[in-house]
């Protein structure tokens, strides 16, 4: 107990010490009393007084006593109020120091506040601290409402941007169609394209780093070759991008669009970050678990901290956001997490063998289909059809057309018919034919044709389309025929296909017959 | 023209930025046909591989530009390549035997009366 009274020491201890000095004088009297004074009356007399001394005495050392245990209760009163306001002092800095040095922060980062501690001991602290979570949180909400309103309308933004360079393709590719023969169109339009193409990819970056727009939308699974030369035309340098292997998958129609965008950023990466003389090398192959592009670049790769970062963005396990970009945006990594947190892929970065980095992307099985096995026609036209109504990777829509004698043996009944277009008719049925006793109706493949169907009166599994090699034999066939016949090739047989051509409304077989006249 | 169909490879991916064709003998209604004894190309493109396809019976470059979805001076480049590498060839004999004006005549009147 280190506490002390210094202005009280001096009168409280006066007492004990006055005492203690009468006390001493008696004894040191008494002998000479006993001695000297024979008279029995002044030793009563002496008596009585060292009687009463001894009674002051007494009740002067009880008074002691109980001054003493009064100021040690005093004493430990103020000591438990020390321990009091020691306390307090404590629970408020904690208070002071989770309001500074937490919850601030974390407001003025937007995330959510650390909860309060427990600040029972002090009821002030306790509501001074809850009126300010208050506040932060009106402040957080404040500030997420903004933060969404700005994403919406960057999202916003970057739709009406895409949307129009979308349109400049569209009408580049018009351009072209409009002049078939001239190579100088199709070199500007080209330009154009590539260079709206890029326009289109960034705009839908942003759009993707700020919310869920998922950009085009492909009705059809794309092979993965496919999947790497569309996400090629996005990029500056697609020349560069040289694609080895081709592997019988294709990529569900889903996921199509969001893999081309994060393979086109991971080789806008590995170009931009490797010499312009070097090529990008991707290779596609398939595993057990899916579909695998690894894209290496010739650069110089990434110190260890780094690749480390990219990985943690490209992965996915870090989500980055228009906030977090930065004076200098990267926006490709972030777009990338950001698509394979959305879908499901497996994104990741390692150093290439080749120096620079390597990305890989595991497509799982379940975003895969098979290609039809043998490819090529199968495979080599779907990766090109547009419609929306084909199913591109199925074999079954590639299927040649029959000759149309053989058709009219179909319906005349003679031939018994396969209860599903056979995968490989004769190729050349009609080479023996000297003639064609019905042009081939040339099915649409836009979807224009349906008003010959009645006509046709085609049996229902023919809703196939006619392949182009099949018209190629049947061409051969005709003008292998016509020279057999007149010893000449004649032009009847082209002018005749253009016809059909022409019966075929579509818009393909008008401009044929336009430019051949 | 309401036929435009976007599609996720654009034309310059295909031929690497070339649109001028290597030859200019290739008109859309020029046949081509393929060449049986030349090998398929070994690092053929999808788009290469199905033209050959295509050509295994003559047919006009117009025509395989249609059932290819491609442009048809996107596709003459394509060819042109093909032409060089010797694996089309073009069977341009055709244009020399017109046929005579009475018979244009007579499919002329065939084609009123339809």
């Amino acid at each position: 107990m280190t506490v002390s009274s210094p202005v009280s020491s001096s009168p409280r201890y006066a007492g004990p010490w006055t005492c203690i000095a009468g006390v001493a004088g008696y004894v040191a009297v008494s002998p000479l009393i006993f001695r000297e004074l024979e008279s029995p009356i002044w030793v009563v007399v002496w008596l009585a007084v060292g009687a009463i001394a001894i009674g002051v005495v007494a009740a002067g050392a009880a008074r002691t006593a109980r001054a003493g245990r009064e100021h040690i209760d005093e004493l430990h009163r103020l000591d438990d109020e020390n321990h009091n306001l020691a306390a307090l002092a404590e629970t408020r800095y904690i208070a002071l120091e989770t309001l500074v040095e937490h919850q601030l922060p974390s407001v003025v980062n937007g995330m959510n506040a650390p909860p309060l501690p427990d600040l029972t001991a002090d009821d002030v602290s306790a509501h001074m601290l809850a009126a300010a979570a208050v506040h932060f949180g009106r402040l957080r909400d404040d500030q997420l409402a903004r933060q969404d309103a700005v994403a919406a309308a960057v999202v916003a933004l970057g739709r009406k941007v895409q949307a129009s360079a979308h349109r400049i393709q569209e009408e580049a590719a018009r351009m072209v169609q409009a002049h078939p023969t001239d190579p100088d169109v199709l070199h500007t339009s080209m330009r154009i394209d590539h260079a709206a193409a890029q326009q289109a990819r960034n705009a839908q970056t942003l759009a993707a780093l700020c919310g869920e727009w998922p950009g085009q939308q492909w009705h059809e699974p794309l092979p993965l070759a496919d999947v790497v030369r569309g996400a090629a035309g996005r990029i500056t340098a697609y020349q560069r991008v040289e694609v080895s292997g081709d592997p019988a998958v294709a990529v569900s129609a889903r996921v199509v669009e969001p893999l081309i965008h994060v393979v086109a950023e991971l080789l806008a990466n590995a170009t931009q970050s490797s010499p312009p003389t070097t090529q990008v090398l991707v290779t596609l192959r398939q595993v057990q678990r899916g579909a695998v592009i690894e894209i290496d670049d010739g650069g110089v790769g990434l110190d260890d901290k780094r690749l480390e970062q990219a990985r943690e963005i490209a992965s996915g396990r870090r989500p980055v956001g228009l906030a977090d970009l930065g004076e200098i945006p990267q926006t490709g990594l972030p777009v990338v997490g950001a698509y394979v947190r959305r879908h499901g892929f497996r994104v990741d970065v390692t150093e290439s063998v080749y120096g620079g980095l390597r990305a890989i992307v595991l497509v799982p099985t379940d975003l895969t289909e098979a290609v039809a096995p043998s490819g090529m026609v199968a495979a080599g036209t779907h990766a090109l059809a547009r419609r929306q109504e084909r199913h591109a990777i199925a074999p079954a829509p590639r299927e040649p057309e029959p000759e149309p004698v053989w058709e009219l043996e179909r319906q005349s009944g003679e031939v018994e018919l396969p209860t599903e277009p056979d995968p490989l008719p004769p190729l050349v049925p009609a080479s023996e034919e000297g003639e064609l006793p019905v042009l081939p109706r040339r099915r649409s493949r836009r979807g224009h044709a349906v008003p010959q169907q009645p006509q046709v009166d085609w049996p229902a599994e023919r809703d196939v389309e006619e392949a182009p090699e099949q018209a190629g034999q049947w061409m051969n066939a005709f003008l292998s025929g016509a020279a057999a016949a007149n010893g000449e090739l004649d032009l009847d047989g082209t002018e005749q296909l253009y016809q059909s051509d022409k019966h075929d409304d579509q818009p393909h077989g008008a401009e044929n017959s336009e430019d051949l006249r | 023209m309401d036929d435009y169909r976007d599609s996720p490879i654009r034309p310059y991916v295909l031929t690497s930025g070339r649109a001028h064709p290597s030859r200019n003998t290739i008109r859309p209604e020029t046949l081509l046909v393929v060449d049986p004894d030349a090998p398929r190309p070994v690092s053929a493109s999808r788009e290469q591989r199905a033209l050959l396809d295509m050509c295994s019976g003559v047919l006009s470059l117009a025509e395989a530009a249609a059932h290819l979805r491609l442009p048809v001076s996107l596709v003459v480049v394509i060819a042109s390549d093909l032409v060089d590498t010797g694996h089309l060839s073009i069977r341009s004999a055709l244009r020399h035997s017109l046929p005579s004006a009475e018979l244009l005549e007579k499919v002329l009147d065939g084609l009123r009366k339809l």
